[in-house]
């Protein structure tokens, strides 16, 4: 077996089949970086729509000396799977395999993970297992139950749409998961496991029980907006450990994963700040 | 076992290209046909729920080689993005063929990698039309197409500014969004002062006239049963000023009309064809062009369409190429077949959907001469 050239995009195992990563390096003449950052993308169609926010920032960070590793959860992306097998329980021991690989690769002596959304969500839950010593956490998912509340609900909007009518309702969807069987999502189709494994997480409770210090990012599109009062309720998380900040990023994170015109220097800054790294 | 590998290639400006390609066991048979998978406008190589992955690992699993790759500018690959603010100049680029270059170094990479002589080109959008003219410069090696809702305008980012200010005519930009705001217009039916604005001729009334000419008659009969019996005269004399039933006399009675193809209900008619022309929405003319020439060159082609886009693509090409009447047995004579998937929207997302385009990849490939198990259910 040939390493996998990482540094351009490239499979590598996984604990149950292939994962798909690519690492962006700092350039030559940083030395020792203190932290490494994995992150963990996002949910469904998410993840691609963010593809480019997490290129951007992982170029940005390996331009800081942060060396950054991006990769695809099995059953999402590139990755070994079809999105109807994977689990919650697989997707923490994915991350825990990229942690480890970008360890090895970078000899870093901290493991940053940095989620967006879901991904923040499930980067919190796997957080102390893989021993990370920071949490990067923008726009967090507060809540697996009430986070599948408002995906059914999108859900059940654009079906109005398409079938000009009300089909069913988001107890009948839950009905269906909870009896067994799966419900398409904008062509994920969501499954049983899934539901059951995503329902009971929760931020505020895994935060509880992490030891390390955790940066929790608000992104509003100008001065002026009203921030998310449950964002800000984190500041007063029992652990002490936990930072809420807002960053003002006139247009939005989502471009669809495509064009290089995702604005994030502000986000950037706060995440320089976070990570010890100047500019 | 498949066997899932990464490529990077690089295209005409030395950029470098990321992409997976799907290769079959090597136990398979070597295979004499690979599919080249092309990615969709803006999105990256996995596509709208991942749809790429699934299309490439179920063809490779009967012993299909398939690539997909980031176009520059997207994705994991290099280089800058080729537009400045408007995303409608980089869909022009697309539609104007700016990828097919890249294609071409896709057809020939999946080529050398593989030992396969011949390709189907195939992707969704903006993937089928930088298929069909990368294609035109493979004539030996491109067996087939499959099209799946093919573009035939062109966008601009002129027509993206001025679709901004004129949210009634984005409706037009974006048919399947149409239902959307019908769905708002119908929340209002009790609300008597967007009533009084619509018999003012006010916006509502320009809103009610682009969704007519959308949609026809049929849309505009649906519209008219769902009205206040009070207000459906009057609705009625606004509908026929912007959208006149179109003549009857002069049919052919029983005769399959355009609407009909394939058995689907999509209610297009020739004046709504002539009504979008007329209101500024650019043909592409080269579609013909690039068609023809595949056709020419013996090259299949199996469209598939979105009950959502299937208005558009008949107005700006459809009609004109299939006249009113599309004569399947006669098209599939020439290679060509067309299909519409009910109730869809452009992402091809819901169950049936899914459905209708695995099996017209399958059957794409069977029509461009390639022996293909069925998949497994």
């Amino acid at each position: 077996m040939r390493p996998p050239k990482l540094a351009l995009g490239d499979f590598f195992e996984g604990p149950a089949g292939p994962l798909f990563g690519v690492a962006d390096d700092p350039p030559e003449g940083f030395e020792g970086a203190p932290v490494g950052v994995v992150t963990v993308a996002p949910f469904m169609e998410e993840r691609q729509d963010t593809h480019e926010l997490y290129r951007a920032l992982g170029r940005h960070l390996a331009g800081r000396g942060v060396p950054t590793f991006r990769f695809d959860l099995r059953g999402t992306g590139d990755a070994h799977g079809a999105w109807d097998e994977a689990t919650v329980e697989g997707w923490l021991d994915d991350i825990a395999r990229a942690v480890s690989l970008h360890r090895e690769r970078t000899g870093v002596r901290e493991i940053a993970l940095l989620g967006l959304r879901f991904g923040a969500l499930l980067a919190a839950a796997a957080a102390t297992r893989v021993g990370a010593a920071r949490l990067a956490l923008v726009q967090p998912v507060l809540k697996g139950s009430a986070y599948l509340m408002d995906v059914l609900r999108a859900h059940l909007a654009a079906e109005m749409v398409l079938h000009k009518r009300a089909g069913v309702t988001r107890e009948a969807l839950v009905e269906t998961l909870q009896s067994g069987r799966a419900v398409n999502l904008f062509g994920y189709r969501l499954t049983p496991a899934q539901y059951r494994g995503i329902q009971p997480l929760d931020l505020a409770a895994a935060l509880d029980g992490f030891d390390g210090q955790s940066l929790v990012v608000d992104v509003v599109r100008t001065e002026q907006a009203r921030g998310s009062k449950e964002l800000e309720a984190l500041k007063a998380h029992p652990s002490g450990r936990v930072t809420v900040a807002r960053a003002v990023e006139a247009q939005t994170l989502y471009v669809e994963g495509k064009l290089r015109n995702v604005q994030s220097e502000n986000l950037a800054r706060l995440l320089d700040t976070f990570f010890g790294v100047t500019s | 076992m498949m066997r899932e590998r990464a490529v990077h290639f690089e295209n005409g400006r030395g950029e470098p290209l990321t992409g997976v390609l799907h290769a079959p066991d090597e136990s398979a048979p070597a295979a004499t046909h690979g599919v080249v998978w092309l990615s969709a406008g803006q999105k990256i190589r996995q596509g709208a729920w991942r749809m790429n992955v699934e299309i490439a690992r179920s063809l490779a699993a009967r012993g299909v080689p398939v690539l997909r790759f980031d176009f520059s500018g997207i994705g994991d690959s290099g280089g800058d993005h080729r537009h400045g603010d408007a995303v409608m100049d980089f869909y022009g680029f697309i539609q104007s063929g700016g990828y097919a270059d890249e294609a071409v170094l896709g057809a020939r990479l999946l080529q050398e990698q593989t030992g396969v002589e011949r390709v189907v080109f195939g992707g969704l959008c903006g993937g089928a039309i930088t298929g069909l003219f990368a294609a035109s410069r493979l004539k030996g090696v491109v067996a087939g197409h499959c099209l799946i809702d093919l573009p035939v305008t062109i966008s601009s980012s002129a027509r993206q500014r001025y679709l901004e200010t004129h949210a009634d005519e984005l409706l037009r930009a974006r048919p399947g969004e149409t239902d959307t705001v019908l769905m708002l217009y119908l929340k209002k039916l009790a609300d008597l002062e967007a009533w009084r604005r619509l018999f003012r001729g006010e916006s509502d009334y320009k809103l009610i006239k682009e969704m007519a000419r959308i949609k026809s008659r049929t849309f505009a009969e649906r519209l008219l049963a769902q009205s206040p019996a009070a207000l459906k005269g009057p609705l009625e004399a606004v509908i026929a000023r912007v959208a006149p039933a179109p003549p009857t006399a002069g049919g052919v009675d029983g005769a399959p009309s355009a609407a009909t193809i394939t058995g689907a209900d999509v209610g297009v008619d020739p004046s709504v064809a002539a009504a979008m022309q007329a209101s500024g929405e650019v043909k592409n003319q080269q579609v013909a062009a690039i068609f023809a020439e595949a056709l020419a060159a013996g090259q299949t082609v199996r469209f598939l369409n979105s009950s959502a886009y299937h208005p558009t693509f008949m107005g700006y090409f459809g009609l004109g190429l299939f006249g009113e009447h599309f004569d399947a047995a006669g098209w599939a004579k020439r290679g060509v077949k067309l299909s519409v998937a009910e109730d869809t929207n452009h992402i091809f997302s819901i169950d049936s959907a899914q459905a209708a385009l695995f099996d017209a990849v399958d059957e794409s490939l069977v029509m461009a001469g390639v022996r293909l198990p069925p998949r497994a259910r």
